[in-house]
């Protein structure tokens, strides 16, 4: 039941291993439910014009992707004396700004995940950071066979 | 005055390259050197010597007083008012000076092949890159535009996106499209075929950036997730054994499973301890053992109302009262299992309060915005 091929989905495999016809069981194409792509810099200007890239790779792809949600930035603050000695009125302010941009992409193949997050990737900017949230489904291992099968 | 001679002229004085070369002396030097018997011939060089010859006895020598030049003062006036020609002097960096061409982008059509022109991520060139852009800070930027491009360091300190413009996209794109496989259209218009034929799913990170090592711990978390409903083959009994090993990780309200692995160093091996997980999980709750029997009423999850003291309480009410029915007991029931499951709340707390009301037939002395409860039969 779970492991039978359904006659409602047909299994689709990696796009590279269409034309192979090996004997071993080809790879299937994992599928997923939703990829979050999160960056992270210091120059929101670069994130901005990264984050059009994206929308822009994901149009030309025909990859449904949600609009790019700004999150609070991330402060860090360190003050410091300013004078070498005493004077513990008077500081310096440095602070750090990283400011964060969230998208996700929905219903994607995993070959189709992994050519369009390999060029994303490819192109991140200098000074930019990148996290990846995967949401695969998949059906139950292999090791859980129902009373019907057996 | 310096003159300034061609690199690789010859050592003869040329014409123009300093007052001293144009001299008497050295005009005739000049003559002596070149000419071969044409500048003077033997007669009159015999006549200048021998014949041309004072009282004394002496030679003829000229007296070179107004030198044959023109004085500084004289040459400045000339140049400054503009009467003499300028001489231009050629520079040791001639070549060089040459060899530099107007920058790249005037040359540029305006409906050029861009990604030819710039194919790869590159530094900024302002020589290459036809826009008019300027950047730099100013005291007044209202009077004084920011820096132009060229020289300008700051163009250079940022990444640019000149690599990535639309027609960029559009050609990788069409060369990747070959790569990408469509998802399931029926998965899509369906979410209940996906849930059923994909139940579980796998939540898991991947980190970018520019760290000192390319490992991130962080990427070896495993989170499954699993609707309890869609496992195979579970009656009451295994639901509720489930629900007893998996504890807190539960979730009542969506009915779902979350596992979360960490402990082994890969993904890969969190991923099969997961499915370990699973899989024991699900045999467990299947199998009934033979101390299950011992199970009491403190051991469910839920408090029952089946069993309880308030049943019983009610039964003998019944029957002394005898005007209770079934019906009304068991709308009392419902009130009563979702008051004592659920967090209390003042409304809870009311909707009970009505229930008993109801049930024992007592009214409110005071009226509220409620209507007063009839007194059941």
């Amino acid at each position: 039941m779970l492991r039978a091929v359904s006659s409602l989905i047909p299994r689709r495999f990696l796009a590279t291993q269409v034309a192979q016809s090996t004997s071993a069981e080809p790879e299937l194409d994992k599928l997923f439910k939703k990829i979050e792509i999160e960056v992270r810099g210091h120059d929101k200007a670069v994130l901005q014009s990264y984050m059009t890239f994206v929308h822009n790779a994901c149009n030309q792809l025909d990859i449904t992707a949600t609009p790019t949600e700004n999150l609070p930035y991330v402060r860090w603050v360190q003050p410091l004396l300013r004078s070498k000695f005493a004077h513990k009125k008077y500081k310096l302010h440095y602070e750090t700004r990283t400011h964060i941009k969230k998208c996700s992409v929905v219903n994607v193949t995993g070959s189709t995940s992994s050519t369009l997050l390999e060029y994303l990737q490819r192109q991140v900017p200098e000074g930019v950071a990148m996290k990846v949230t995967y949401e695969e489904i998949c059906a139950f291992p292999e090791t859980i066979q129902p009373k019907g099968n057996v | 005055m310096i003159s300034t001679l061609r690199a690789g002229s010859s050592l003869l004085p040329v014409a123009g390259l300093g007052r001293r070369l144009n001299s008497t002396l050295a005009s005739r030097m000049k003559r002596a050197a070149a000419a071969s018997g044409s500048y003077e011939s033997e007669e009159d060089q015999r006549h200048r010597l021998e014949e041309q010859v004072d009282e004394y006895g002496e030679q003829f020598r000229e007296l070179f007083i107004n030198p044959k030049r023109k004085l500084a003062a004289q040459l400045q006036l000339e140049r400054m008012t503009g009467r003499t020609e300028r001489e231009k002097y050629s520079r040791a960096d001639i070549h060089d000076r040459l060899a530099v061409r107007r920058p790249r982008s005037e040359e540029m059509p305006v409906d050029q092949d861009w990604p030819s022109v710039w194919p790869a991520a590159a530094t900024y060139k302002s020589s290459v890159v036809p826009l008019p852009i300027r950047m730099g800070t100013r005291k007044k930027p209202e009077k004084r535009a920011p820096f132009k491009k060229v020289g300008n360091l700051e163009l250079l300190k940022i990444p640019n996106f000149l690599h990535l413009t639309p027609e960029h996209i559009k050609r990788h794109c069409e060369a990747m499209k070959k790569f990408t496989t469509p998802f399931p259209p029926e998965l899509i218009q369906n979410p209940s075929l996906a849930e059923s034929e994909f139940p579980v799913t796998v939540r898991y990170s991947d980190y970018l950036h520019q760290g000192t090592s390319l490992r991130d711990p962080r990427a070896r978390v495993n989170t499954i997730e699993v609707k309890l409903d869609s496992f195979p083959d579970f009656d009451e009994h295994a639901k509720d054994k489930f629900r007893h090993l998996v504890g807190s990780r539960f979730n009542e309200e969506t009915n779902t499973l979350t596992i979360v692995t960490d402990r082994c160093y890969t993904r890969k091996q969190n991923r099969e301890y997961a499915d370990f997980l699973l899989t024991a999980l699900y045999y467990e709750a299947l199998k009934v053992e033979s101390w299950e029997e011992l199970k009491a009423r403190n051991d469910n999850l839920k408090v029952e109302f089946a069993g309880s003291k308030v049943e019983k309480r009610i039964a003998e009410l019944a029957k002394k009262a005898e005007d209770v029915s079934p019906s009304a007991v068991k709308e009392f029931a419902e009130t009563w299992y979702e008051y004592r499951n659920q967090p209390e709340t003042p409304e809870l707390t009311r909707s009970y309060e009505d229930s008993v009301r109801k049930l024992l037939g007592i009214s409110r002395l005071v009226e509220t915005e409620k209507p007063k409860p009839a007194s059941s039969e």
